[in-house]
C-alpha cells in the first residue's frame, strides 16, 4: 500500500502503521513511548500527525497505515500540539538531569528551551542495584521500562503505581529495586528513551557494535557489545531482538557480564616459566618449547576441552589428541552434566541431543521442569515457561530443592534425591493403569513396549510416595496433566538434577519412557529437552570431545576405528 | 475468613485479581502488604504489578480505616444544597480534617466526589449507609447513632418451578408464564426501596407498612420496588389496586403510614397522589415498571412481559433482525458518546474469534448523574432480557456485568436477579431448549471515572490498572482478551426490548430519530429525581416542567450538562434541543441546575479538580496537563495560556474523557467570563 508522508511516497506492507512510514523515510518525528520492538502503548502523545481529511489529530505509533492517505507531520497544527505535549514532557524533569535521550533531542527540535511549568513532584534517586540507577526526576512515565520488566521479561520487579500525577515507577511497596524480585537483566535500562533508567558507567563515545552469541549458558542468545573508544567493552550489552532463542531479551549475565574480558588475571600474550617464573615471550618461543614438551610425552598425554569454545576447537584438540598425540584420553565437562542424557537419547532415540524448540515451550499446554532452576540458570528460558503459564499452561516443577520456578508451579514435587526413577515409572503405570498412554504412537515408533510394562509392576502408587516422599496424589496428578495437557503438549525439561548421579543414564531414560508412552512427542508444544549448562557442550560432545564417541557420535570401538 | 481461604476460591489467573482483592478487603477493611502478598503468590501475578493494581483504584485501602467510615459529599450536586456545611460541621465534630483518622481508630472522615444519589443531596455515607437530605442539625443524631442493623430484605416467594424440557421456546415460556400468573399476588403497595429512598427512610416506612397490614389484616401486598423516578418525593409508595388507576403518593415517613391506610381504607380517592402530572409529562419507556415491579421476583417481572420479548427472537431465531431493528431505532451509545449501537453489534456478529463476549457497563461513575442506578435497582430483569437479545443479536456467548463499586444495591438487585433467571432456565445452556446459551457474570468496579471508558474496563476485568487501550483495533474486533466484545452501557441496553418488541422506527418516532432519554436532575430544582423524555426535550422543559423550577426562589442561571466531561449552559441556551452533536450535547444525562447564587468559576473548579485526581495516568497531556490547568485557576487568569493549554489536553489525549477533560472549564470561560479574575 502506498501512502504520502510529507510529500513522499511510501510504500507499506498491509498492517504497518503510519509511524512506521515516518521512520522509513527518516522523518524525525518524536516517539518517546515508542520501543521499536513492541507493540504501541499510545501513552506520549508525542508523535502526533495530521492526516488529510480527518479531525484533529493521530498518534501515528497506533494509526494504521491506509492506501493514498495524505500524511503531514509539519502542519502547524500538529507541530503546536506536539510541542505543547512535549513541554508538558519536559515540564515533568528536573532540568539538571541530564539531556535526556531522545525526548531531549525532540524538544529541541521543537525550539523548546526552558519548560513551561515546574516539576510537580520530587523524588531521590534508587541506587540500590549494582549496574543501574533508577532517576525518577529523568522520567515521563512512558511505561516502556514496566512493559519490559513485565511482559517481555515476565519478571515483574517493576510496574506503574498510583494514578493520575502522582503514578510512578516503582516496586512492591514502593521500596528500593533491590528489595525487589529485580534479576537486573537491564531490559528496563535498554529500552528507557530519557535516561531515567541509566547504568552506572560515565557516558563514552561507542565506536563499534559486535554482534555475537552470549558466552554464558547453552540458551544461546544475540548479543551485541559495543565498543568504546578506549577499547574497552561498555558496561551494557544490547539484545538483537531477530535473534531466535532470546528473541530480544537478555539476562544479567548476558547484559552486564562481558566485562570480564578485562579482567587482569586474563594472560593476553604467551608465556614460558624459567626458573620457576612465568616470563612473557615470543609466540615462535612459545611454539618451540610447547611442541618440545609435547613431543616428549606423546602416548601419556590427557586434554581436557572446554564446552565453551566452538566445533572447530573441539574437533581440532580431539584429532590432535587421537592422531597426534595417539592417546584417548580427551573429556571435557559433558562427563558431569549431560553425557548421561546423550547416552539416554542415543540408546533411546538414536539422537543424542534436545527434540523440540524454545517456541514448543511458549505453545505448551504443560510444562514439567525437572532437576532444573532455568530461572537461576537459564533465565531467558524461564521467560519462556512463564509466558507458557500466563497463556494458562501447567506447570509442574519437579526438584528437591525449592526453586523460583516454584512460585508459578501448578504442581511441585519435591522427591527424596536419587529416588527419580521410581516417581517416573510411578508416572508412567499411572498413564497406562488410567488409559492416558497414546498407544497408537507406542505401536508404531517404539519397540519392547510390553517388557517395560512388564517391569513397571512394582511401582505402584503407594511404593513411589513410600520411596520418593511425594504425595501418591500428587504423583498421579502429575501423569494425568503431563499425558493429557490442557491444550497443545506437554514439554519434558530437565537439567542437572538429573544427570549429575551415578545412575544419570537411568534418571534420563525413566524420563524419556514417560515421553514416549504420553506420545508427547513430535508436534508443536511438546518434546524433550535437556538444559545445558555451557553454551557449547552439545557441539563439543558432537565433535568427539570424549573418550566413548568419535566426531558424529561414531562409537569409539574397533569397528569404527577400523575404517580409518 | 483466613486470606488464604478467600483466595482459593479463585482461580490462579490475572483476570480474578480486581475481586480477590476485593474480598481481602471486604474480610480485612483493606489490604495489608501481606495480603497483597498472598493474592500475588495464588494468582502468579508479580508482586509489583498487584501493588500497582492495588494503589490505581480508589476504592482499595491500602491502609486501614477508622472502625467508621464517615464519607460526606462533595460533588456538585452536594455542594449547591450545603455539601461543604456538613463537611465543615463533621469535621468540627470529629477534630478531623477529611482524609484523617482519629487518633484511637474509631472513625475515618472522607470526602467523596459523588455518593450518586445526587437528587436527594446532600449526602453523607456512614459505614457505607447512605442517607440523604442531612442538615447539619441531623448529623448529630446520625454521628452518634450506633449502625442500624438492616437485615437484608427477605425475598419473597420465588422458589424456582419444575422447568419445562419439551417444546418450542414459546411453549416452554408459557409454562413459565403459567407458573408467574400462578403466583400473582392481588393489591400491592410498593415502596420505593432505591438508593435514593433508603437514603430517606424508606425503609422504615416499608417495615411500617408491612406491619400495620399485617395487623389490620389489609388485603395488599407490600413490595420492595426501585424508585420510580420520584427521588424528590422518596419515600414514595405506589397504590396500585386492580381496576383501579395508579395512586402514588409521598414523601411517605413511617410514622405517616397508618394515616396513609386510614385513608385509602375510607376513601379511595383521599390519598393524595403526587405522581400523575409528572409522569404524564415524560414518555416513560425504559422506567415504564420502575417503581412498580418487584425486581427481587422474576415472576413479577414476568407478569410485567419481561422476557417476552426475547422468547419471540428466539422463536423467530433470526438474531439479525434484532440487529436490523436497533439500527431502525437509531439507537445510539447513551454512555454520552452515540455511537450507532447497531453498528457495534454487526460488527462483533461478523468478527472472527470465539467466544465473542458482551460486556454491560454499569459503571456509572460520573458525578451527578444516577439513571443507570436508578434501571439497575428498580427493574434488573429488564437489563437482562436486554442482556439476552444483545447477546444473541451480536453472536455473544458471555456476558459480564461490570457494576461500579459504589452500586451495591444495583449490584444486590443483579445478582438475585441473573440467580433467578438462572433457576427459571432463561439463562446458561440452551436457553429454552434453543440454540442460544449465555454465561452471565457479575464483576464490581473499584472506583475510577475512567472504568466508564470500555477499554480501561476491559483492561480491569482482565486484572491490569484500569488504562485506556489504544485504538484501533475497536473492541469488536479485538476487545476482552482479544477477542470480538461488545460493550454497552445499561440505559442503552435497556431500550433494547422496547425496541425489539414494538419496532424500532417506533422508538425511533418518540424522539425525533432518536428515541428517549434518562436524565438525572439535582441541584437546584424542586424536583430532583430521574425523568425519561424523547431526546430533543430542551433543558427549560426538564429544569421547569418535570424539576420544577428554582428551588431556592432565585431564577436559574446555568446547569451543569453531562458530569465532569460536560459543560456549563448558561440560561439563554436552555431552549435548545438537546441532541448528540447539536450545539448543546446531552452527555450521560446529568442536569445539575445552578442558581443566581452559585458561582459558575467554583463549580467548574469542582469538576476539574475530579478530572485531575481521576486521571488515569497513562498518558501525557491529560495525567500533567489537567494538573496544570487546575493550578492556573488559582490565579489571575491568562486566557491565552488556559485555552492553549486546554487544547492540547482535548487534542492530545489518549480517551475521551482526557480529551472532554477541559470542557466546562472552557464553557465557563466561554459564557461567565465576568466570574473570572483575567489578567
Amino acid at each position: 500500500m502506498k501512502l504520502t508522508i510529507d510529500g513522499c511516497l511510501v510504500e507499506l506492507a498491509e498492517g504497518a502503521t503510519v509511524l512506521d512510514g515516518v521512520n522509513r523515510l527518516a522523518i524525525p518525528l518524536p516517539q518517546l513511548c515508542k520501543d521499536p520492538d513492541r507493540a504501541p502503548l499510545g501513552a506520549c502523545r508525542t508523535c502526533l500527525v495530521h492526516v488529510e481529511g480527518q479531525r484533529g489529530l493521530s498518534a501515528a505509533c497506533h494509526l494504521p497505515a491506509r492506501e493514498g492517505m495524505v500524511v503531514s507531520t509539519a502542519h502547524p497544527d500538529a507541530v503546536r500540539v506536539r510541542r505543547g505535549v512535549l513541554d508538558l514532557t519536559l515540564s515533568m524533569l528536573t532540568p539538571a538531569k541530564g539531556e535526556f535521550g531522545a525526548l531531549g533531542d525532540a524538544a529541541a527540535r521543537h525550539g523548546l528551551g526552558e519548560p513551561g511549568f515546574a516539576p510537580l513532584h520530587r523524588f531521590d534517586v534508587d541506587a540500590s542495584k549494582s549496574f543501574f540507577v533508577l532517576d525518577r526526576e529523568a522520567c515521563i512515565l512512558c511505561g516502556r521500562c514496566t512493559v519490559a520488566c513485565d511482559e517481555v521479561q515476565q519478571i515483574g520487579a517493576i510496574a506503574l503505581l498510583g494514578r493520575g500525577h502522582t503514578t510512578r515507577v516503582g516496586v512492591f511497596g514502593d521500596g528500593p529495586m533491590a528489595a525487589s524480585v529485580c534479576t537486573s537483566c537491564g531490559q528496563c535500562v535498554a529500552t528507557c528513551p530519557t535516561g531515567a533508567l541509566s547504568t552506572k558507567e560515565a557516558p563514552e563515545k561507542i565506536v563499534r557494535r559486535v554482534e555475537t552469541t552470549c558466552p554464558y549458558c547453552g540458551v544461546g542468545c544475540g548479543l551485541v557489545v559495543p565498543v568504546r573508544e578506549d577499547g574497552r567493552l561498555a558496561l551494557m550489552a544490547d539484545d538483537v531482538p531477530s535473534n531466535k532463542s532470546s528473541l530480544g531479551t537478555l539476562c544479567v549475565k548476558g547484559r552486564f557480564g562481558t566485562g570480564f574480558v578485562h579482567s587482569p588475571d586474563r594472560i593476553t600474550h604467551p608465556m614460558v616459566r624459567r626458573d620457576g617464573r612465568w616470563v612473557r615471550t615470543s609466540w615462535d618461543e612459545a611454539l618451540a618449547t610447547a611442541a618440545a614438551g609435547l613431543a616428549k610425552h606423546r602416548g601419556r598425554f590427557g586434554a581436557l576441552a572446554s564446552a565453551k569454545a566452538t566445533n572447530e576447537d573441539g574437533y581440532a584438540i580431539q584429532k590432535f589428541c587421537r592422531v597426534v598425540m595417539q592417546t584417548n584420553d580427551v573429556d571435557h565437562c559433558t562427563r558431569l552434566c549431560h553425557s548421561p542424557s546423550v547416552e539416554a537419547m542415543l540408546a533411546c532415540m538414536g539422537s543424542g541431543a534436545t527434540s523440540n524448540s524454545y517456541q514448543d515451550y511458549a505453545e505448551a499446554g504443560c510444562l514439567m521442569v525437572v532437576g532444573a532452576d532455568a530461572s537461576a540458570n537459564h533465565p531467558v528460558i524461564a521467560i519462556r515457561f512463564r509466558r507458557a503459564v500466563s497463556r494458562g499452561a501447567r506447570l509442574i516443577v519437579v526438584n528437591p530443592k525449592r526453586v523460583d520456578l516454584c512460585d508459578q508451579a501448578d504442581l511441585w514435587l519435591q522427591p527424596r534425591p536419587g529416588t527419580d526413577v521410581a516417581l517416573f515409572n510411578a508416572m508412567a503405570r499411572v498413564i497406562l493403569d488410567e488409559d492416558l498412554a497414546n498407544l497408537a504412537f507406542v505401536r508404531t515408533r517404539t519397540a519392547g513396549f510390553e517388557d517395560w510394562r512388564a517391569s513397571l509392576r512394582p511401582f505402584t502408587l503407594e511404593y513411589a510416595e513410600r520411596m520418593t516422599g511425594v504425595r501418591a496424589s500428587d504423583i498421579a496428578q502429575a501423569a494425568r496433566w503431563y499425558a493429557r495437557p490442557p491444550f497443545a503438549g506437554s514439554c519434558l525439561i530437565w537439567g542437572m538434577g538429573i544427570t549429575q548421579h551415578t545412575n544419570g543414564i537411568h534418571n534420563a531414560h525413566a524420563l524419556l519412557n514417560l515421553s514416549l508412552v504420553a506420545g508427547q512427542m513430535g508436534f508443536p508444544g511438546s518434546g524433550i529437552s535437556p538444559l545445558r549448562g555451557q553454551n557449547n557442550v552439545q557441539g563439543c560432545g558432537d565433535a568427539g570431545c570424549i573418550p566413548t564417541n568419535l566426531p558424529g557420535y561414531q562409537t569409539y570401538a574397533p569397528d569404527t576405528l577400523a575404517k580409518f | 475468613m483466613a486470606v488464604a481461604e478467600l483466595l482459593a476460591k479463585f482461580p490462579r489467573e490475572r483476570t480474578w485479581l480486581l475481586p480477590a482483592l476485593q474480598a481481602v478487603q471486604r474480610a480485612e477493611r483493606y489490604l495489608s502488604p501481606e495480603a497483597l502478598e498472598a493474592v500475588a503468590a495464588h494468582l502468579r501475578v508479580p508482586k509489583s504489578e498487584v501493588w500497582g493494581v492495588a494503589s490505581h483504584y480508589p476504592e482499595l485501602r491500602l491502609a486501614p480505616p477508622g472502625t467508621r467510615v464517615v464519607r460526606v459529599c462533595t460533588g456538585v450536586s452536594c455542594k449547591l444544597r450545603g455539601g461543604g456545611e456538613l463537611l465543615a460541621a463533621c469535621e468540627r465534630r470529629l477534630g478531623l480534617r477529611a482524609g484523617q483518622t482519629t487518633a484511637d481508630g474509631a472513625v475515618t472522615l472522607e470526602a467523596m466526589d459523588c455518593a450518586f444519589a445526587c437528587a436527594v443531596a446532600p449526602v453523607v455515607e456512614i459505614d457505607h449507609a447512605c442517607h440523604g437530605r442531612v442538615t447539619p442539625r441531623a448529623l448529630d443524631a446520625l454521628l452518634a447513632a450506633r449502625p442500624a442493623a438492616h437485615a437484608a430484605a427477605a425475598t419473597p416467594g420465588v422458589a424456582p418451578p419444575s422447568r419445562p424440557t419439551t417444546g418450542s421456546p414459546a411453549a416452554r415460556f408459557a409454562a413459565l408464564r403459567r407458573e408467574a400468573e400462578r403466583r400473582r399476588t392481588g393489591a400491592r403497595l410498593a415502596v420505593g426501596l432505591g438508593t435514593c429512598g433508603r437514603a430517606v427512610g424508606a425503609r422504615e416506612t416499608f417495615e411500617a407498612l408491612r406491619l400495620e397490614v399485617k395487623r389490620r389484616g389489609l388485603p395488599f401486598a407490600v413490595v420492595a420496588a426501585g424508585c420510580n423516578g420520584m427521588c424528590w418525593a422518596q419515600p414514595v409508595v405506589e397504590v396500585l389496586r386492580d381496576g383501579r388507576p395508579r395512586l402514588t403518593t409521598g414523601p411517605v415517613a413511617a410514622a405517616e403510614v397508618p394515616r396513609l391506610l386510614n385513608a385509602l381504607a375510607a376513601n379511595p380517592a383521599a390519598a393524595p397522589d403526587v405522581g400523575g402530572d409528572w409522569l404524564a409529562r415524560q414518555r416513560r419507556v425504559l422506567l415504564e415498571r420502575c417503581g412498580l415491579a418487584d425486581p427481587a421476583d422474576i415472576a413479577d417481572a414476568i407478569r410485567h412481559g419481561t422476557y417476552a420479548t426475547l422468547v419471540n427472537a428466539l422463536e423467530d431465531a433470526r438474531p439479525e433482525r434484532v440487529i436490523e431493528e436497533v439500527r431502525a431505532a437509531g439507537l445510539a451509545g447513551r454512555g454520552g458518546a452515540y455511537f450507532r449501537t447497531a453498528v457495534k453489534w454487526a460488527a462483533c456478529r461478523e468478527a472472527k474469534g470465539a467466544p465473542k463476549y458482551l460486556v454491560v457497563n454499569g459503571e456509572e461513575g460520573e458525578p451527578g448523574i444516577f439513571k443507570d442506578r436508578h434501571l439497575m435497582e428498580g427493574d434488573p430483569h429488564r437489563l437482562l432480557e436486554a442482556t439476552l437479545l444483545t447477546a444473541y443479536a451480536a453472536g455473544a456467548t458471555r456476558a459480564i456485568l461490570y457494576i461500579h463499586g459504589e452500586a451495591d444495591l444495583s449490584a444486590e438487585r443483579l445478582q438475585v436477579a441473573v440467580a433467578q433467571a438462572g433457576e427459571w432456565g432463561l439463562l446458561g445452556e440452551r436457553i429454552l431448549g434453543s440454540d442460544f446459551s449465555l454465561d452471565v457474570e457479575l464483576r464490581r468496579g473499584a472506583g475510577g471515572f475512567v472504568l466508564g471508558e470500555e477499554t480501561a474496563l476491559l483492561e480491569s476485568i482482565e486484572g491490569y490498572r484500569a488504562m485506556p487501550r489504544t485504538r484501533p483495533p475497536f473492541p469488536v474486533e479485538s476487545g476482552l482478551w482479544g477477542k470480538p466484545t461488545v460493550i454497552n452501557n445499561v440505559e442503552t441496553l435497556c431500550a433494547v426490548p422496547s425496541i425489539v418488541a414494538e419496532g424500532g422506527a417506533w422508538f425511533a418516532s418518540l424522539g425525533g430519530g432518536g428515541g428517549t432519554k434518562l436524565f438525572g436532575l439535582s441541584g437546584h430544582v424542586r424536583r430532583p429525581g430521574i425523568v425519561e423524555v424523547p431526546l430533543g426535550t430542551t433543558l427549560r422543559a426538564l429544569l421547569d416542567d418535570l424539576g420544577g423550577g428554582s428551588s431556592t426562589g432565585r431564577p436559574l442561571r446555568a446547569a451543569v450538562l453531562g458530569g465532569p466531561s460536560g459543560s456549563a449552559v448558561p440560561a439563554r441556551q436552555f431552549d435548545e434541543p438537546l441532541v448528540p452533536r447539536g450545539p448543546v450535547n446531552p452527555g450521560t444525562g446529568g442536569v445539575v441546575a445552578l442558581d443566581e447564587g452559585v458561582a459558575v468559576q467554583d463549580v467548574v473548579r469542582t469538576l476539574l479538580a475530579f478530572n485531575t485526581r481521576e486521571s488515569c495516568g497513562k498518558c501525557t497531556p491529560c495525567r500533567e496537563g489537567t494538573a496544570r490547568l487546575l493550578r492556573m485557576l488559582d490565579g489571575p487568569i491568562e486566557r491565552e495560556r488556559v485555552s492553549a493549554l486546554a487544547g492540547v489536553i482535548q487534542i492530545a489525549s489518549l480517551c475521551g474523557l482526557g480529551q472532554a477533560a477541559p470542557l466546562a472549564v472552557l464553557s465557563a470561560l466561554a459564557e461567565f467570563p465576568e466570574e473570572f479574575e483575567l489578567s
